[in-house]
């Protein structure tokens, strides 16, 4: 959980206590920094299990044709893609993230695989979205919460910009369930994750960053409190590889 | 029950690639525009949904919304109406029940059915033209060989079976049996149409009186 200090107002950045606005800017240079790589480092880290979980998310979106989805931290488009496929086109997608470089390589990927004509692209930051109240039949943000410094006005943000009836799908990192997992999972983000990163792409802090931002998220109890106080109803989350990841869903009314 | 993620993940990734290397049957697919098939696995209770879109496939477990139409059988059932060249016997016989927009099913069978891939080209991608010219001409030679050997094998064989054996009937009885079998059920639907108009009329007569 972020935890912010009264006094002198920091917050995490991993398990480093950063100034506030020091975190979105910190944020940023690991993201471009990771950006040309990130579906490669992806793949690597999760051993390409990143796609089931986001297929995963994807079904339980619910998008059917003609629907209008905004894709939060959709930084390289390989789940705007999917809900783009399926929403037609009738429907649109936007994709949104605070990332310039993470959007470039999400157009490129999209514009290289024909879909084109229903995907919009936003730069924009989860905690303040830029659109109407009540513009979207779901949200879904993937594997972009836990990079966001308020979490609450994040929610808050998501659930004004839906359609009475629409719905949120976050999909996370979370607290694995499964005894024994925790400290196997501790070595794999601590030691091979930071180890990849400086063999792929040079960068072994960026990937130290994204370990330990995982385990400052909140868990999945947590994470459904939080969606309720945002005004979300018939909260639920669905673990995935025994918690290593969860997907959460919540209804506006 | 939705068959699991990875089942679902390889199977859509199979066919997708099977699309790619044909460029008519991807534009074809395309053409189906954004269309969801329902597909449901008798006996083995397993439910998944084919999305068609400018891309290829999607497959999901999942899919909230009306399906454009649904297929439904068993396995085996599913896997004939794929092999076989005409669709409409299997549906017609009731092995594979097709609802919804039944066009639909058929111009999907037709594409996968009539998928012509050039397998010539696709290896020049991966050993060069000329090599992949002369593997052609082997395989299409064997490939004549093999047939004309298996054509006179099954002849021989059917031959035997049917004439000297007469443990099978030969292909021609076989065929005039299913269409005296069609003929009937045609008639039986006739029948049962106009003995429901009869009854109406009498119904008719019997309210004004």
């Amino acid at each position: 959980m972020d935890s912010e200090d009264p006094t002198s107002r920091t917050t995490d950045f991993g398990y480093q206590k950063v100034p506030l606005h020091e975190k979105v800017r910190r944020v940023g240079a690991v993201f471009d920094s990771v950006a040309a790589r990130y579906d490669l480092m992806n793949d690597l880290m999760s051993m390409g299990i990143h796609r089931l979980w986001k297929r995963y998310a994807l079904e339980l979106a619910g998008a059917r044709r003609g629907q209008r989805i905004l894709d939060l931290a959709g930084g390289t488009g390989d789940l705007a893609a999917r809900l783009a496929r399926v929403v037609g086109r009738r429907g649109e997608v936007v994709l949104g993230d605070i990332n310039g470089a993470m959007l470039e390589r999400g157009r490129e990927r999209l514009v290289d695989q024909g879909i084109v004509g229903n995907v919009e692209f936003v730069q924009t930051d989860a905690e303040a979205l830029p659109f109407p109240d009540r513009s979207f039949d779901c949200v879904t943000i993937a594997f972009g919460l836990r990079n966001v410094t308020d979490k609450d006005a994040a929610l808050s943000s998501m659930y004004r910009v839906l359609k009475p009836g629409g719905r949120v799908i976050i999909l996370e990192f979370s607290r694995p369930t499964v005894p024994g997992v925790g400290p196997l999972y501790d070595l794999y983000s601590f030691n091979v994750l930071p180890w990849l990163g400086r063999l792929v792409v040079n960068d072994p802090d960026s990937y130290r960053y994204l370990a330990e931002s995982i385990r400052v998220h909140p868990d999945q109890e947590s994470l459904k409190t939080m969606m309720e106080s945002a005004g979300f109803t018939r909260c639920e989350y669905f673990n995935l590889s025994a918690g290593i990841v969860a997907v959460h869903r919540g209804y506006r009314v | 029950m939705q068959p699991p993620a990875t089942l679902l993940s390889i199977i859509e990734a199979a066919a997708n690639r099977y699309l790619a290397m044909d460029p008519v049957a991807l534009r074809r697919m395309a053409e189906l525009q954004d269309r969801v098939l329902e597909v449901e696995l008798l006996d083995v209770d397993m439910r998944f949904f084919v999305l068609t879109d400018g891309q290829g496939v999607q497959i999901l477990g999942r899919f909230e919304g009306e399906p454009d139409a649904r297929l439904r059988g068993t396995p085996l059932a599913m896997m004939r109406l794929g092999l076989s060249g005409d669709a409409s016997r299997q549906l017609f016989a009731g092995d594979v029940e097709i609802s919804g927009d039944t066009e639909l099913g058929q111009r999907f069978k037709q594409i996968l059915d009539e998928i012509d891939i050039d397998w010539e080209e696709q290896l020049s991608h991966v050993t060069g033209d000329v090599v992949a010219h002369q593997a052609g001409r082997v395989v299409r030679g064997l490939a004549g060989w093999a047939r004309q050997a298996a054509g006179s094998l099954e002849q021989d064989t059917g031959e035997f079976l049917q004439e000297e054996a007469r443990l099978v009937p030969a292909r021609s009885e076989v065929e005039a049996f299913v269409e005296q079998v069609d003929e009937l059920r045609t008639d039986v639907d006739r029948l049962e149409a106009r003995v429901r108009r009869l009854q109406a009329r009498v119904s008719d007569n019997s309210n004004n009186n």
